[in-house]
């Protein structure tokens, strides 16, 4: 099949963003990304959880780094590799404590009863379930958060 | 953030008419929740049909519409497109809510 072959190929052209630190900023850049995947043939699956995980970080950006201010300015770059997404997100607010990324192996327990059910913690786990790398580093006031999704293991 | 309520057999459906239900519109959607649950019949079912992207922070406003509920009130799910189900089985919370493919299924079967 010719034609799908062709289309396992169709890479998406590097994509560069830049945005503030709002709600409403990331959810215009993750529309942004999902129609450029979309556009360049990914699966919705793989799309969605690509989106999912770029979600989840600028959330943390925006809610931590720069403590929600919603003033802050955040640097997205997607590069599509054959059967691969990479994204490095870039911002100048805090640091994360200690300087490196909140563990956050296991996803909160649900046991308990209704009262007692989480209504957050889930955000690292997703990020960790979903990547295959994640490297983050400070640097000149900066830190760099740098994502890699498989794109096998996004189905 | 769009909700539209049908009141069914004294069982409240409210489908959510946004495509998205992230960090934007969280906090809104857990309130408008609360206004319309409130003193609301005591199963209410959350359709989800026209949702396809969620966020833990849309996750987490769901949960929240449950615990805000009465004791005798329970919320159920219809309608999950495959990304917002994809996120409720990488968190379990599927194991927590009672889910149903659509509307009408969920209306006929009522959990107990």
């Amino acid at each position: 099949m010719p034609g799908a072959a062709l289309s396992a190929l169709a890479l998406v052209p590097p994509l560069h963003l830049t945005l503030a630190s709002t709600p409403d900023a990331v959810r215009a850049a993750l529309v942004r990304v999902g129609s450029a995947l979309a556009e360049a043939g990914l699966r919705p699956g793989a799309c969605g959880m690509v989106e999912l995980v770029i979600a989840e970080s600028l959330n943390n950006i925006a809610e931590h780094a720069y403590r929600g201010t919603g003033t802050g300015e955040i640097v997205l770059r997607l590069v599509h590799l054959s059967g691969a997404i990479e994204v490095t997100l870039i911002d100048s607010g805090q640091p994360y404590p200690e300087g490196a990324l909140p563990k956050a192996g296991t996803f909160p327990a649900l046991t308990g009863g209704r009262a007692t059910l989480p209504e957050g913690g889930f955000g690292w786990c997703l990020i960790r379930r979903l990547t295959s790398q994640l490297i983050y580093t400070r640097k000149n006031g900066r830190n760099r958060l740098f994502l890699r999704m498989d794109l096998d293991c996004l189905a | 953030m769009n909700l539209i309520t049908q009141t069914t057999d004294d069982q409240l459906t409210v489908t959510v008419d946004n495509s998205r239900i992230d960090a934007a519109v969280a906090i809104q959607f857990k309130d408008r929740m609360r206004a319309l649950t409130a003193l609301g019949p005591d199963r209410i079912l959350l359709d989800l049909h026209k949702v396809d992207f969620i966020d833990s922070s849309g996750l987490g406003a769901i949960v929240a519409a449950m615990k805000q509920l009465d004791d005798h009130q329970r919320l159920d799910l219809s309608g999950l497109t495959p990304n917002v189900e994809k996120v409720f089985r990488l968190t379990r919370m599927d194991t927590i809510f009672a889910i149903y493919p659509d509307v009408p299924t969920a209306l006929a079967r009522r959990a107990g």
